[in-house]
């Protein structure tokens, strides 16, 4: 087993290739008329999405189940680099953002302390943008990845002016 | 030392221990790894899904950008202008 196998089964990790470029799929991730669209799994709706996207910034989401129950989501956005990167924090709250213990609302759910959510927007290079979702990292970790996807892009475009070059002789 | 891994094991009620005389006995509770394992699902079904849907927003952005651009190159032919290719 490779050493990313092994870390795609330690973490919470979802990814996901959308045919669409980089700039589109921020846009519908930041934007909360779209986020109201598309949050919550299959059935579920978002009633309420109030987002201050900028470092510091905090959200308010309510998610409604099917059957009609309403939670409401908060969190905060922590580091942003556009077109890029995300890390933000989510946590059970009450109407106005403020934090609950799931406990409160029944839910069996322990939240970690400090964990944060990173997502990253990758630029395929072909129209296709790929979106990873990394759950519950500490904040120290969160801030470490996508730097070898970002090491990764730098190395192609060393990779296209070096085929450039070589071309132009 | 392994009786410190099994102490953690107990903290988050995933084994209990009997006493035995001098012997301690673990038992697992499978009960115990269910409820991770609900919660991990849970977790992972809220993201695909709303990636699922996330794609069809995606895609109707696209749609109405290229739709824009249309828009944009009829405006700029009406005005006489021409788009080099």
């Amino acid at each position: 087993m490779t050493k990313s196998t092994v870390n795609e089964t330690e973490r919470m990790v979802v990814t996901r290739v959308f045919d669409a470029p980089r700039e589109l799929v921020w846009k519908a991730w930041t934007d909360p008329k779209y986020v109201m669209q598309w949050w919550g799994p299959k059935g579920f709706t978002a009633s309420v999405c109030k987002m201050d996207f900028r470092v510091g910034g905090k959200f308010l989401i309510c998610t409604r189940t099917p059957d009609g129950q309403d939670f409401w989501h908060g969190g905060e956005y922590h580091e942003i680099v556009p077109h890029e990167k995300i890390i933000s924090s989510m946590y059970f709250s009450d109407s106005e953002g403020n934090k609950v213990e799931p406990a409160q609302l029944g839910i069996e759910h322990e939240a970690i302390e400090g964990a944060h959510d990173v997502i990253l927007f990758e630029d395929l290079g072909n129209g296709q943008t790929k979106l990873t979702f990394i759950g519950n990292e500490t904040m120290e970790s969160a801030k470490d990845s996508g730097q070898l996807e970002g090491m990764n892009q730098v190395l192609d475009k060393v990779v296209a002016v070096v085929t450039k070059l070589a071309q132009a002789k | 030392m392994i009786s410190k891994h099994i102490a953690y094991l107990v903290r988050a009620r995933i084994v209990i221990k009997t006493k035995r005389g001098r012997e301690s006995v673990c038992t697992l509770r499978p009960e115990a790894i269910k409820t991770v394992r609900d919660w991990a699902f849970s977790y992972r079904r809220f993201w695909e899904e709303s990636f699922d849907k996330l794609d069809v927003v995606v895609k109707q952005m696209k749609k109405e950008e290229s739709g824009d651009d249309k828009k944009h190159g009829e405006r700029d032919r009406a005005d006489g202008r021409h788009k080099s290719f």
